[in-house]
């Protein structure tokens, strides 16, 4: 599998200029790589922040050293992709910038033990500039508050150091945020039913138990929830084919919700679930 | 995804000409799924690129009407009362905001999208709000209907916490709903509200409980 990772690697050629502006990480498929010895074009460099935290994050957890790869261009490039508000182009191509990159960004420099890759002063204001007026976070400034969102500031925040609270033990010795108003949004997350919303008034979804779960266990708060209630919940998620769907009683699962719905149950303390690591998302025996 | 950067990157060339069939644009998609999130952040994006603020708040009051509990309405609302450029900001909008919240919270108390933007009406401003009476006035209004209202209580709570002076008739009310369930009041009405929430919040009780342990200190 790490060999398979490492073959989605996009290095620069010899001699080529690293100013050129190019994201030299790793890109998700084939198909979006088009080598090419006539044309230098940007395009045949897919390498993309969400691929390159996935790729790093698989190498973790079949135990491949990372510390191993070649990450100096990686990180260089990684910091031409922040913008001058803090956020993160996920690609040199151009396209939007929000919560979801600033976090792949803290998630690569935290995994490469390398924190060159990006201004974190910079991306903590504009992780600040995303809180709503409730206490969650939206995907960009003035964006309505949701799990994702909130995840990602939290977590992102909590990589680069910013945050060093733990509400289990009343400590609250570092925090840029309103962090009183995101525990009552997050606590207010949970339904009837049990499970997560993501955003007020929405049916609960299987992911969202991570999404807002993580953020609850990063700040010390997780105990707070109705544990019984949501696990409850998460187990009518469970289809007849195993794995986990989007909403309870859908017949159809996915890989995405089966993934989230196990990282739940993982934080839920559920017996034959491997320990999480909230912040990165993947088991903590993979750091 | 890339489709709509190339749509902005078009739009920004072309300038405010092409707001009106931007706002359009997501209309159409907001029509169909009101809670879209891309088409919101889309929308607000044109809105502070290119304009088009004129018939936002109209657009959220009728989104509201159409179901109240739009959250993404809410919280579009605050961005217009927040940011238009032709509304004068939050300060000048903050008074008919709160009525028309106020209105909406009596329609639906078990709502709680208008509570939260009560709330953020007021954000960094605790002695705005505290001294704003229509605002304990709501809650006390609530409780008196229906005294297992959740935020109506726990946002008294917040009120007592920024040091909101409880009035003879709300002190009654806390009496009267402790009185509903024969265990020993408590002489501090913030610690009485805390052990009521435990009895109407049930998933939350760890939360609470939590809460009250917090008042004492």
């Amino acid at each position: 599998i790490a060999k398979w990772v490492l073959s989605f690697q996009v290095h620069p050629e010899a001699n080529v200029n690293l100013d050129n502006g190019q994201f030299y990480g790793f890109c998700g498929s084939r198909t979006t790589k088009f080598p090419s010895n006539l044309v230098k074009d940007p395009c045949h460099n897919g390498s993309h922040l969400a691929s390159t935290y996935s790729a790093l994050a698989t190498l973790k957890i079949v135990g491949y050293d990372v510390l191993n790869l070649d990450s100096k261009v990686l990180l260089l490039s990684m910091k031409k992709l922040q913008q001058p508000d803090g956020s993160f182009m996920p690609t040199h191509i151009g396209a939007e910038t929000d919560l979801r990159f600033v976090y792949c960004a803290a998630a690569i420099c935290s995994m490469l033990k390398d924190w060159s890759g990006m201004d974190k002063e910079k991306a903590k204001e504009y992780i600040l500039n995303c809180q709503s007026y409730d206490g969650g976070f939206g995907m960009v400034p003035g964006s309505e508050s949701h799990g994702g969102g909130t995840f990602c500031a939290v977590a992102a925040l909590y990589l680069m150091g910013f945050i060093q609270v733990d509400l289990a033990s009343n400590s609250r010795e570092s925090a840029p945020i309103d962090v009183q108003l995101l525990l009552e949004w997050c606590l207010q997350r949970q339904a009837a039913d049990g499970g997560f919303q993501g955003r007020r008034n929405k049916p609960s979804d299987t992911c969202y138990a991570f999404w807002i779960g993580g953020v609850l266990k990063m700040i010390g708060a997780y105990h707070l929830i109705d544990h019984g209630a949501l696990q409850e919940f998460l187990l009518t998620c469970q289809t007849c084919y195993g794995g986990f769907s989007k909403f309870p009683d859908d017949e159809l699962p996915d890989i995405y919700h089966s993934y989230y719905g196990l990282a739940a149950l993982s934080l839920l303390g559920e017996e034959e679930v491997e320990p999480l690591c909230a912040e990165l998302g993947i088991i903590a025996a993979a750091l | 995804f890339p489709l709509r950067h190339h749509k902005r990157w078009l739009a920004e060339k072309i300038g405010p000409d092409a707001a009106n069939s931007e706002h359009d644009f997501t209309r159409k998609i907001l029509a169909m799924d009101a809670k879209n999130y891309h088409a919101w952040s889309h929308r607000q994006w044109v809105l502070q690129a290119l304009g088009g603020w004129e018939s936002e708040l109209q657009y959220c009051n009728q989104l509201l009407e159409e179901d109240v509990f739009n959250n993404s309405a809410w919280n579009q609302r605050y961005l217009v009362v927040t940011r238009s450029p032709i509304l004068g900001g939050l300060a000048a909008m903050r008074d008919s905001e709160v009525d028309y919240t106020v209105e909406a919270i009596m329609v639906n108390p078990q709502n709680e999208s208008p509570w939260r933007y009560l709330r953020g009406l007021y954000k960094d401003d605790n002695n705005l709000l505290v001294a704003d009476n229509r605002i304990s006035d709501a809650c006390l209004k609530v409780l008196n209907k229906d005294w297992t209202c959740v935020f109506a209580l726990s946002f008294l709570l917040d009120l007592l916490r920024m040091g909101l002076q409880p009035s003879d008739e709300l002190k009654g009310t806390i009496e009267a709903m402790e009185n509903s369930d024969p265990e020993t009041g408590h002489a501090d009405i913030a610690v009485a509200v805390c052990s009521i929430l435990q009895k109407c919040d049930p998933l939350r009780i760890n939360y609470w409980s939590w809460y009250q342990t917090t008042l004492s200190s």
